[in-house]
C-alpha cells in the first residue's frame, strides 16, 4: 500500500499524459477532421436546399469558415466585395444565389431549429479527447484513494514524507530541490482535487457540447492542466514549488474563465466579458502574489531554505516580529487566490466562465488553495509568528465571511449568489485556522466545503444549461419539478451548506465556530454565528427563487410558478449522474470528524494518534444556538419566497432597508471603489509621471540628442574619406603625444 | 666614430620621416606606396641596428632583430603585390589612380 | 675616419638623398629608379652591420622584384596627357610639418639618451660569425627554439597574397 504514496507522482503525471496527448494529437485531428466533416454537411445541405440549378464552378467554402464567421463575414468571403452596411440586404440576396451563402444561410436555420446544439457537434476526436482526459482523471482519483488507504493507521506516513524528484539548481551550498512531499494533509487535499476534477470533466462532456463544441477538446486540455498545476501545487515540498504550481493553476484559471471569449453571448446585460473577467482575476491574483513572494524571500533570506520541513529547524531565534510580518505576507497570497476581502473582487467576476469551470476552480479547488497554504505553513503561522499572524489570518476571515455574506443575501443572478457564498465559506476556513490549535477545522470545513459547493455549482450548470443560459433567478422558478434530478442532490447541498444537522457542512461549519469560543474570541463567534445565520437565509433564498416558489408542494419546497421563457429542457445522465455522486460525500463527509462514530478527522491530519477528536457537537449547549439560527434563516427565506407570507421587499421599504439593499447589492462598491482609485489615484500619479516624462526626461534625452546631432554634424566634416587625411590625423596625433612626452621627460623637470 | 648605434637610428628616423611624407603627401597612388616602401626599408634598417648592437647571450638573441627583418621583406613583398594588383583594378575602373579622388571610406 | 665610417656616410647620403628624390621628383619613373637606388644602398647598411643575408634578401626582393613590380604598374597605370605624372596633395604643408616634427622628435630623443647614444652602440660593427648559418638555424631547425611557426605563416600570407593579387588584378 505505501506504493501509493512513495510513487505519488503517478497522480500528477496521469493528467500530464492526458494534456499533451490532448493538445498535440487529438485537438490538432479535431480541427483538421471537423473542417472536412463540416464541409461534407455543407454540401449535403446544399443539394438537400438547392432549389435553382447553378453551376458548381464557385469556390467551395467549407461551412466551419462559415459558422466561425459572422454573417458579414461570411457573406463577405463569398460575394468578396462588401462595404457598407448598406449594402447588407443587396449582398444577402446574392450571397444566396452563390452555392456557399446557401450553406451559410442553411447552417444559420439549422442553429435556429435547435438551440440547444446551436454551434453544431463536436467531433468524433472532440469526444476522444473527453475520454482521454477522465481516463487520465481517473487513474490519478483511483490512485489518490490508494494514498488515502495507505495512510489510515499509518502514522509515520501522515506524518508525511519527502519524495525527491530531482536536483534542480545548486548555487554553492544552497540547492533547489524538485521535490513532492506527501501527508495526511497533502492527501486529504489530492482526494478533494481528483474527485471533484473527476465528476467536474465527465459533467463537462455535455455541458461544453452545447456551450462551445469547437473548444471542446481544449477544454479538456485546459481542465488537465489546472489539475497538474493544483496537484504540484498541493505536493509540493516547498515555497519554490508551491509557488509555481501557484502561478500555474492561475495561468489555468486565466484560459478557462476566458474560455469562451470576448464575445460569448449575454442573456442579460451589465456582465464583464470573459476574457475582462480572466484579466481582472490574474491581476488581481498578482497583488496577492507580489506579497506571497515577498514573505517568501523573507523566509528564505533567514533561513537559506525554501522547504517547509527545514524552516522551522533554521527559524529558531529569529525576531519574532520579521517572521510575523513574513508570515501575514505569505497570507497576502492566500488572501488573492482564495479572494478574501479586499481582493474579494476578481471571484464574482470569473464566474463568466462555464460553470464546469466554476465549479472546479472557483469553488471547490483552486480557491481553496490559500486555505491549503496556511494550514501547510500552520506551524510558522503559530508556533513561530507572534500571535498576531493568526489573528490577522482569523479576522480576515471572519470579516470577509460576513461581509459576502450580506451581499449574497440580494443578488439575483445564481452563479454569483454561489460566488459570494464561496467568499464566505473560505473565510469560515480561515477563520478555523486562526483560532483552532490545529489546522483540522479549517481543512475538515474545505474537504465538506468542496463538495457540497461543487455540487451547487454543478446544480447551477445543470439549471443554466436547462434554461439555455439564463442566470437570473427572477426568470427562474419552480424548477425543482421540471428537472428533479438535479434539484434533489441541490436541495442536500443546499442543507448542508445551510448547517442543517447530520449533514457534513453541519459538523465543519459547527466545530470552527465551536473553535471561536474555545479559543474565547466573543466577536469572532458573533460574526461566525451571524454568517450562519444569513448563509441558510441566502442559501434557501437562491433555492425558492430557482427551484421552489409559490404553489410548489411542501409550501413552495418543490415546484411552483415558472417565471423564465425559455423551455426548460430536461439535462442528460452525464449532467444528473455526477451531481448524485457529489450528494454522497456531501451528506456523509462529516462522519469523519464525528467523535461518537469514530471518526478523527483531527488526528489524521496532524498525523497525531492522540490528537483530540473534534468535540462531538451535540453536547455542547452552544451548538443549538447556531442550530436555531440557521433554522431560523431557513424558515425567513421560506416565508419571504417558498409561500410568499411575508412580502420580498418587506424589509426594503423603509428608507434605511432601501439604502443597505443597494449597499449590499452593489457590492459595498468595492468595484467602483477600486475603480475610483484608479482613476483618481493612479491616474493623477500617471499624469504626474506623463508631465515628468515629456518635460524631465524628454528634455533630458532630447538634449542630448540635438546636442550629439550638432557635434555630429561638425565632426562629419572631419570625415572626408580620403586616406591621407586619416594617416595625416594619426600621425599628427603620434607628434602630439611624443611633444608630450618629450616635454614632460626632458623639460618637466 | 660614427658608427655608433645613434647613427644608424637617426638614418632610419630620418628615411622613416621622408617616407611618411611621400605617403601622406602624393596623389598618385603608386608614388604613396613608394613612400611606404621608403618606410618599411627605415624600419628594417633600425631592427638591423638593434640586432647587431646586442649583447644578449641567449641562443639566436643577438639575430632576433633580422629575422623581423626577413618577415618585414616577406610582408612587404606580399603587400606590395596586393596593393599594386588593387591599384590596376582601380585604374580600370576609374581610368584614374589618384588617391584624392577616392573618397569611400565614410560612413 | 676609418673605412666604415666613410662608406658610412656615403651610403646614408645615398640614401637620404634617394629618398628626397622619391618622393620630390615629378616624373614618377624617374622617383621609381631612385627608389631601386635607396634599396641599393639600404643593403650596404646591411653588410655594414655584419647583416650579409639581409643584405641578399634586400637586393633579391626590393631591388629586384618590388621595383619591378612598381615599375610595371606605372606602366600600366600611366596617363600620356599629364605632364607631371607624381603630383603633390592639398595637404601637403602638412604632412612636411608633421614629418619633420616627428623626425625631430625622434631625433632629439635619441640624442638625449646617453645610454643609447654611448653605451652598446659601439659594439655596433664589432666582428662575427657567419651569421647566415644561425638566421637558417633559427627559421627551419625543428628542434631548436626556431621561427619554425612564424615562418609557415608567413609563407601562408605570402600564398593569400598571390592568389588575393590575382583574383583582384584580373580582368572581369
Amino acid at each position: 500500500m505505501d506504493i501509493f504514496v512513495r510513487d505519488i507522482w503517478v497522480i500528477p503525471l496521469l493528467p500530464l499524459i492526458a494534456l499533451v496527448l490532448n493538445l498535440f494529437l487529438i485537438r490538432p485531428l479535431d480541427v483538421a477532421y471537423r473542417d472536412r466533416a463540416a464541409s461534407h454537411a455543407g454540401a449535403a445541405h446544399d443539394s438537400h436546399a438547392d432549389h435553382s440549378e447553378h453551376s458548381s464552378s464557385e469556390a467551395h467554402y467549407t461551412a466551419e469558415e462559415l459558422i466561425e464567421s459572422s454573417y458579414v463575414s461570411a457573406i463577405d468571403t463569398v460575394d468578396g466585395h462588401i462595404d457598407t452596411p448598406a449594402a447588407m440586404p443587396h449582398a444577402l440576396q446574392t450571397a444566396q444565389q452563390t452555392s456557399g451563402g446557401k450553406q451559410a444561410v442553411a447552417l444559420m436555420r439549422q442553429w435556429e431549429q435547435h438551440p440547444e446544439h446551436p454551434h453544431g457537434q463536436p467531433t468524433v476526436y472532440a469526444r476522444l479527447a473527453g475520454f482521454v482526459g477522465i481516463a487520465g482523471m481517473f487513474g490519478s482519483f483511483a490512485w489518490a484513494i490508494g494514498a488515502l488507504f495507505a495512510m489510515f493507521g499509518n502514522t509515520a506516513l501522515q506524518k508525511g514524507i519527502t519524495i525527491p524528484l530531482y536536483n534542480w539548481l545548486t548555487f554553492g551550498s544552497i540547492s533547489y530541490h524538485v521535490n513532492f512531499y506527501a501527508d495526511s494533509l497533502t492527501v486529504v487535499m489530492l482526494v478533494v482535487v481528483t474527485a471533484v476534477s473527476l465528476l467536474v470533466q465527465f459533467y463537462s462532456q455535455e455541458y461544453i457540447e452545447s456551450e462551445e463544441p469547437r473548444g471542446y477538446a481544449r477544454f479538456f486540455a485546459w481542465l488537465s492542466l489546472f489539475a497538474i498545476s493544483m496537484m504540484i501545487l498541493t505536493l509540493s515540498a516547498n515555497f519554490l514549488m508551491i509557488f509555481i504550481g501557484w502561478e500555474l493553476v492561475g495561468v489555468s484559471s486565466y484560459l478557462l474563465i476566458g474560455f469562451l471569449g470576448k464575445d460569448a453571448p449575454k442573456i442579460d446585460g451589465g456582465r464583464p466579458s470573459p476574457s475582462a473577467a480572466a484579466l481582472k482575476a490574474f491581476v488581481t491574483n498578482r497583488v496577492g502574489d507580489f506579497g506571497f513572494l515577498i514573505g517568501i524571500m523573507i523566509l528564505f533570506a533567514q533561513t537559506g531554505t525554501f522547504t517547509f520541513t527545514e524552516i522551522p529547524q533554521k527559524l529558531q531565534g529569529t525576531d519574532v516580529t520579521l517572521i510575523t510580518a513574513a508570515m501575514i505576507l505569505v497570507f497576502c497570497g492566500a488572501v488573492g487566490k482564495s479572494a478574501q476581502f479586499p481582493l474579494h473582487v476578481w471571484l464574482p467576476d470569473a464566474m463568466e466562465g462555464p460553470t464546469p469551470v466554476s465549479a472546479l476552480i472557483h469553488a471547490a479547488t483552486m480557491v481553496a488553495a490559500g486555505v491549503y497554504l496556511v494550514a501547510r505553513t500552520f506551524l510558522l503561522f503559530h508556533s513561530f509568528a507572534g500571535p498576531q499572524a493568526a489573528m490577522v489570518v482569523a479576522y480576515t476571515g471572519g470579516f470577509t465571511a460576513l461581509f459576502a455574506a450580506l451581499i449574497a443575501m440580494v443578488q439575483v443572478d445564481l452563479k454569483r449568489v454561489l460566488a459570494y457564498s464561496t467568499i464566505s465559506q473560505l473565510g469560515y476556513m480561515f477563520v478555523g485556522l486562526g483560532v483552532a490549535g490545529t489546522d483540522g477545522p479549517g481543512m475538515f470545513h474545505l474537504m465538506t466545503h468542496a463538495f457540497f459547493k461543487a455540487l451547487l455549482f454543478l446544480g447551477s450548470g445543470g439549471v443554466l444549461h436547462a434554461l439555455s443560459g439564463q442566470q437570473n433567478m427572477r426568470k427562474m422558478g419552480g424548477l425543482a419539478a421540471k428537472i428533479p434530478l438535479v434539484a434533489f442532490p441541490v436541495l442536500l447541498a443546499t442543507l448542508s451548506i445551510s448547517g442543517v444537522p447530520f449533514l457534513s457542512g453541519f459538523f465543519s461549519k459547527d466545530e470552527i465556530i465551536a473553535q471561536t469560543l474555545a479559543h474565547g474570541d466573543i466577536a469572532l463567534y458573533v460574526i461566525t454565528v451571524l454568517t450562519a445565520f444569513l448563509t441558510a437565509f441566502y442559501m434557501f433564498r437562491a433555492w425558492f427563487l430557482t427551484f421552489g416558489g409559490k404553489g410548489g408542494a411542501f409550501g413552495g419546497l418543490w415546484g411552483g410558478k415558472y417565471r423564465g421563457d425559455v423551455h426548460p429542457h430536461a439535462p442528460g445522465m452525464r449532467i444528473w449522474l455526477p451531481l448524485m455522486l457529489l450528494a454522497i460525500p456531501t451528506v456523509f463527509a462529516g462522519y469523519w470528524g464525528f467523535a461518537p462514530l469514530g471518526g478523527n478527522f483531527n488526528a489524521f491530519i496532524t498525523g497525531n494518534p492522540a490528537a483530540a477528536p473534534f468535540d462531538n457537537p451535540f453536547v455542547d449547549p452552544m451548538t443549538y444556538v447556531s442550530i436555531t439560527l440557521a433554522f431560523l434563516g431557513i424558515g425567513i427565506a421560506w416565508l419571504m419566497y417558498g409561500m410568499e407570507v411575508i412580502p420580498a421587499d418587506a424589509l426594503t421599504r423603509n428608507p434605511i432597508g432601501k439604502g443597505l439593499h443597494a449597499l449590499f447589492f452593489n457590492k459595498f462598491y468595492v468595484d467602483e471603489l477600486y475603480m475610483a482609485l484608479i482613476r483618481f489615484g493612479i491616474f493623477l500619479f500617471a499624469k504626474i509621471a506623463v508631465s515628468f516624462d515629456k518635460y524631465v526626461i524628454d528634455g533630458i534625452i532630447n538634449g542630448i540628442g540635438s546636442g550629439v546631432l550638432g557635434i555630429g554634424r561638425g565632426l562629419r566634416k572631419a570625415e572626408t574619406g580620403r586616406l591621407q587625411n586619416y594617416g595625416a590625423a594619426f600621425f599628427g596625433g603620434a607628434l602630439i603625444i611624443a611633444a608630450a612626452f618629450i616635454a614632460v621627460v626632458y623639460f618637466g623637470k | 666614430m660614427l658608427l655608433t648605434l645613434n647613427s644608424f637610428l637617426i638614418l632610419g628616423a630620418v628615411l622613416f620621416c621622408i617616407g611618411l611624407f611621400g605617403a601622406l603627401s602624393k596623389r598618385n597612388a603608386v608614388s604613396v606606396l613608394m613612400g611606404i616602401e621608403i618606410m618599411l626599408n627605415a624600419v628594417n634598417i633600425t631592427l638591423v641596428a638593434f640586432a647587431s648592437s646586442s649583447t644578449g647571450t641567449a641562443h639566436g638573441a643577438r639575430l632576433t632583430g633580422q629575422i623581423f627583418a626577413i618577415f618585414i621583406i616577406t610582408v612587404a613583398a606580399a603587400e606590395a603585390a596586393v596593393a599594386l594588383a588593387m591599384i590596376i583594378a582601380i585604374y580600370r575602373r576609374r581610368n584614374s589612380v589618384d588617391v584624392s579622388e577616392i573618397n569611400m571610406m565614410k560612413w | 675616419m676609418d673605412l666604415a665610417s666613410i662608406s658610412f656616410l656615403i651610403l646614408a647620403a645615398i640614401l637620404v638623398g634617394s629618398a628626397l628624390a622619391v618622393v620630390l621628383m615629378n616624373n614618377i619613373v624617374r622617383a621609381a629608379l631612385f627608389l631601386a637606388a635607396l634599396f641599393g644602398a639600404a643593403s650596404g647598411i646591411y653588410v655594414l652591420l655584419n647583416a650579409d643575408f639581409i643584405a641578399i634578401v634586400q637586393i633579391l626582393v626590393y631591388a629586384g622584384a618590388v621595383t619591378i613590380l612598381i615599375l610595371f604598374s606605372i606602366m600600366l597605370t600611366q596617363n600620356p596627357n599629364s605632364k607631371n605624372s607624381n603630383p603633390g596633395n592639398h595637404q601637403w604643408v602638412i604632412a612636411a610639418l608633421i614629418a619633420l616634427g616627428l623626425c625631430a622628435a625622434i631625433v632629439f630623443s635619441f640624442a638625449q639618451n646617453s645610454a643609447i647614444a654611448n653605451g652598446a652602440g659601439n659594439a655596433v660593427t664589432a666582428a662575427s660569425t657567419n651569421n647566415t648559418v644561425v638566421i637558417g638555424n633559427l627559421l627551419y631547425s625543428p628542434t631548436t627554439y626556431s621561427y619554425v611557426l612564424p615562418f609557415e605563416i608567413a609563407s601562408l600570407v605570402l600564398l593569400v597574397a598571390i592568389v588575393g593579387a590575382i583574383v583582384i588584378g584580373r580582368e572581369d
